[in-house]
């Protein structure tokens, strides 16, 4: 048991005036602040970008995609008997119906093409958009029928601003006008050729360009409305697929799993999950996370040693004292009881210190960097860019996990020589 | 220096039964530690950096000579004797003409856009003996109409080995695009056609005849010489001399004499394999840079442990160091006593270092499998690093660093403690006793 008596010692040790032994434990404090400070920093930041990639990823992809194999499109009644179902789910936030395509647009000549279009139901699009809408530059963000929303930098490409009408046209009328064009041109006769010319047809559509996207952050894709989008790709009344959001998209595998149990994806039907596109980038940042923490516990393990260092030097120096207090009847326990706990108040005060640096370091981080590049003479980056600020992300459980642990080293190393230093023969620690 | 302050320093190394002798063993143990982390991190790391760029490296042409201007200048003749003098300079091993360019390629209802080189067929093309050993399947034959595409994109086509794929060059069908959209869709029939008539796309039937892994050969496509001229628009010209080189790691210096020297005319310009990846490559060494200044910490705080036995074993000798300045001794010889004991520390330490750093890296791979099986988690992803081992290479130049800021680390350390117990008054310090 700790008694008073093993605190009051231990205090009395640490407040040992005009002498090194009140120096070198300062020293060791520092040496378990920087540990802390470095774990803490490094692996919240680290955290920080994990987080961050996460973050662009559910807020620019859709969370689920359900859609037939081989992306043939689907009837709306089918979709629809989907959607209902789905939304009956209790992790969905919404689903509807979805179209997807990619198409060229062209204004004044200018020619661009947007990789992906996702179109959803004039009505039925707001729990979509709002996410998007984070991420809008100019214009209008509210689908509209026969207006297009799209990247910034296909608006630039086209040199198109909010308002203008642009020209659209899917990628699949450009595969199959080149196909009959190339059929068409080999005909030698004139009038069979001229004949062919006519089935030669882009089929363009004029919309208007309503607003703009930050492409770093919203990725490639277009918005417009169902309706727009079966005009544009002649579908008819049909669509892609069902497009799914979800309350907590972090668990999107096990809702997708559940689902296919409980047999709401018809057959012959797939799901496309938001982490398909960077969930290997994900696993591995998080594994470097982990390998970078192991690494930085190794300042933690030298500041432990450090601590070691003066709990041997304490020790030695008090070894008359100990000598005294073992012959006045000290038990064992209670003489590493006094070492133990300078240690721990070493530890302690080292953990809390790095903790408040580290602190005063993720909150002016981005004014450390800003003062790291103006003295090495960079410019500061420009405060619209994506990752213009260092993201941080602190976890409590794992600050706490990095604070025990820092101070269950010091305790640790300060044990050997305490157990060391209490088995002293008072005789010949007094006689020496 | 006389030999009197380290011998004193490695007498009380030695002090039998004392616990310094202990808490000096604790300090180099730290030492160790932290040399034999950033060792071990950064040979992993330099490893990794240069697996990367091998493998860049492996499919990447080293440096390309190409036009300036677009090639309806004189150099549409003059290639062949460029081509010539650059394959006799030494620094070269290969030099041949190469086309590169956009072809789109038809697949259901979809057109799908490729970067490809155009290239001979010679066996003295290095570029192309080197691609060949990232064969999947088929056979590297660039003979007739084919192509040869990455496994990844063949596979996005579904396409197979022997398939004939319908290829466009990219820039021919923008073109028809847009003379398609010029001419009014409801314009009158004879003047369409007309028009239409005037309107051609570059393509052409070619032979799927090998693909090649894309993982280790990225994702670009080869197809003839002769085609890609054509594909491009380039009338028995080429858009760039590809070069193989002695040295591609030095490629940029290496082009930079070249130019300088007057081998590459003015209305010639060059990029090399470093500039085609820049941003990848400055990234793998911000990495390692960051890596390096986070590492640093671990051997200052094994320095401040080093400092703690300083003050200990100067408080303990104050005595001695009574004496000592009492006899003559000078400042500075007292302050290298305990410099160069930490000194002998900071070497013991660093040796020790050296040695667990390179046995953990000769272990590397066994470790990995091992932590592998104990957590059930692959801690070096194949998808993610396309290497299945970990590699480690240890650069001369960063292993000097690493000691030498272990050593100075460590004496700048001792120093403090040391200077100030040079500073003791001999009466006083005889006087208190020790």
């Amino acid at each position: 048991m700790i008694s008073n008596a093993t605190l009051f010692l231990a205090r009395r040790y640490l407040r040992a005036k005009r002498s090194f032994v009140s120096v070198i434990t300062v020293i060791s404090i520092l040496g378990v602040a920087v540990g802390v400070l470095m774990m803490i920093v490094v692996s919240s930041v680290m955290k920080g970008f994990e987080g961050e990639f996460r973050r662009v990823l559910i807020g620019s992809e859709p969370h689920i995609l359900l859609h037939p194999q081989a992306g043939k499109p689907t009837s709306a009644q089918e979709a629809a008997a989907v959607v209902a179902k789905i939304k009956a789910q209790p992790d969905v936030l919404s689903a509807s119906a979805y179209i997807s395509g990619a198409v060229y647009a062209e204004r004044d000549g200018q020619q661009s093409f947007i990789e992906q279009i996702i179109a959803l139901p004039k009505d039925d699009a707001e729990f979509y958009m709002q996410k998007i809408a984070k991420h809008g530059l100019e214009g209008d963000l509210a689908l509209r029928s026969g207006g297009l929303i799209c990247p910034d930098y296909v608006a630039a490409q086209l040199d198109a601003r909010p308002g203008d009408a642009i020209s659209v046209y899917a990628s699949t009328n450009v595969t199959r006008a080149v196909q009959r064009f190339r059929v068409a041109s080999d005909e030698q006769d004139e009038k069979k050729r001229h004949a062919a010319y006519k089935d030669i047809k882009l089929h363009a559509r004029e919309i208007i360009m309503q607003g703009t996207l930050r492409a770093e952050a919203a990725g490639v894709y277009g918005y417009t409305t169902l309706e727009t989008a079966q005009q544009i790709f002649d579908l008819g009344a049909q669509v892609s697929g069902v497009l799914i959001e979800l309350h907590h998209p972090d668990d999107v595998k096990a809702v997708a799993a559940r689902f296919a149990t409980a047999g709401i994806i018809p057959t012959g039907w797939t799901a496309s999950l938001w982490t398909d596109v960077g969930d290997a980038r994900l696993a591995a940042m998080s594994n470097e996370r982990v390998m970078m923490w192991i690494v930085l516990l190794i300042i933690a393990v030298v500041a432990a040693f450090s601590v070691m260092n003066t709990t041997i030097t304490v020790t030695t120096q008090k070894r008359r004292e100990i000598g005294v207090l073992t012959a006045l009847g000290t038990r064992q326990s209670q003489i590493i009881g006094i070492f133990v706990s300078q240690a721990a108040f070493v530890g302690a005060l080292g953990t809390l210190s790095g903790l408040i640096m580290s602190g005063l370091v993720l909150t002016f981080r981005n004014d450390i960097r800003a003062g790291i590049a103006w003295l090495s003479g960079g410019g500061t980056p420009d405060a619209d860019m994506f990752l213009a600020t260092i993201p941080a992300q602190i976890e409590p459980w794992f600050i706490l996990a990095t604070c025990l642990g820092s101070i269950a080293l010091c305790l640790l190393a300060a044990l050997p020589p305490a157990w060391l230093a209490a088995r002293v023969d008072p005789a010949v620690a007094l006689r020496d | 220096m006389t030999s009197a302050p380290f011998f004193l320093a490695l007498r009380y190394l030695r002090p039998t039964r004392s616990f310094i002798s202990v808490i000096t063993v604790i300090s180099m143990l730290g030492v160790m530690l932290g040399v034999g982390v950033l060792v071990f991190v950064m040979s992993v790391f330099s490893g990794w950096q240069r697996e990367f760029r091998q493998m860049l490296l492996g499919f990447e042409p080293h440096a390309i000579v190409q036009p300036l201007n677009t090639p309806d200048d004189a150099s549409k003749a003059d290639w062949r004797a460029l081509r010539k003098a650059l394959s006799t300079r030494p620094e070269v091993v290969s030099a041949v003409p190469v086309a590169e360019g956009i072809v789109v390629v038809e697949s259901e209802g979809n057109l799908q856009g490729v970067s490809v080189i155009g290239m001979s067929d010679d066996n003295d093309n290095l570029l192309l003996q080197k691609l060949r050993k990232h064969l999947k399947e088929g056979n590297f034959d660039l003979k007739g109409d084919c192509i040869i595409l990455s496994d990844k994109f063949a596979r996005e086509l579904g396409a197979k080995v022997g398939d004939t794929l319908v290829v466009h060059a990219a820039d021919s069908v923008n073109q028809f695009i847009k003379q398609v959209r010029e001419i009014p869709e409801d314009a009158e029939g004879k003047k369409r056609d007309e028009a239409l008539d005037n309107v051609t796309v570059l393509s052409k039937d070619l032979t799927l005849v090998a693909t090649l892994r894309a993982d280790t050969a990225g994702p670009r496509g080869y197809v003839p010489l002769n085609i890609a001229q054509e594909f491009f628009n380039l009338e028995g010209g080429v858009s760039g001399i590809e070069l193989e080189l002695r040295e591609p790691d030095a490629a940029e210096a290496v082009m930079d004499a070249a130019a300088r020297s007057g081998a590459i005319p003015d209305t010639w310009g060059w990029r090399t394999w470093e500039q085609q990846h820049g941003a990848m490559l400055e990234s793998v060494e911000n990495q390692r840079v960051m890596m390096w200044f986070l590492l640093l910490f671990i051997m200052l705080v094994a320095s401040i442990c080093v400092m703690n036995t300083t003050i200990t074993v100067t408080v303990k000798k104050r005595r001695e160091i009574g004496i000592l300045t009492a006899l003559g001794t000078r400042a500075w010889q007292i302050i290298s006593i305990f410099v160069s004991q930490a000194g002998i520390v900071a070497l013991v330490g660093v040796v020790a270092g050296l040695a667990g750093g390179f046995f953990f890296l000769s272990i590397r791979n066994v470790l990995r499998d091992q932590i592998s099986a104990l957590t059930g988690r692959d801690i070096f992803p194949q998808d993610i690093y396309f290497l299945s081992s970990i590699p480690a290479h240890t650069d001369p130049g960063d292993l000097f660093i690493i000691c030498a800021t272990a050593v100075s680390l460590c004496l700048t350390a001792a120093l403090v403690p040391a200077w100030f117990a040079a500073r003791v008054d001999p009466a006083v310090a005889l006087r208190d006793g020790g």
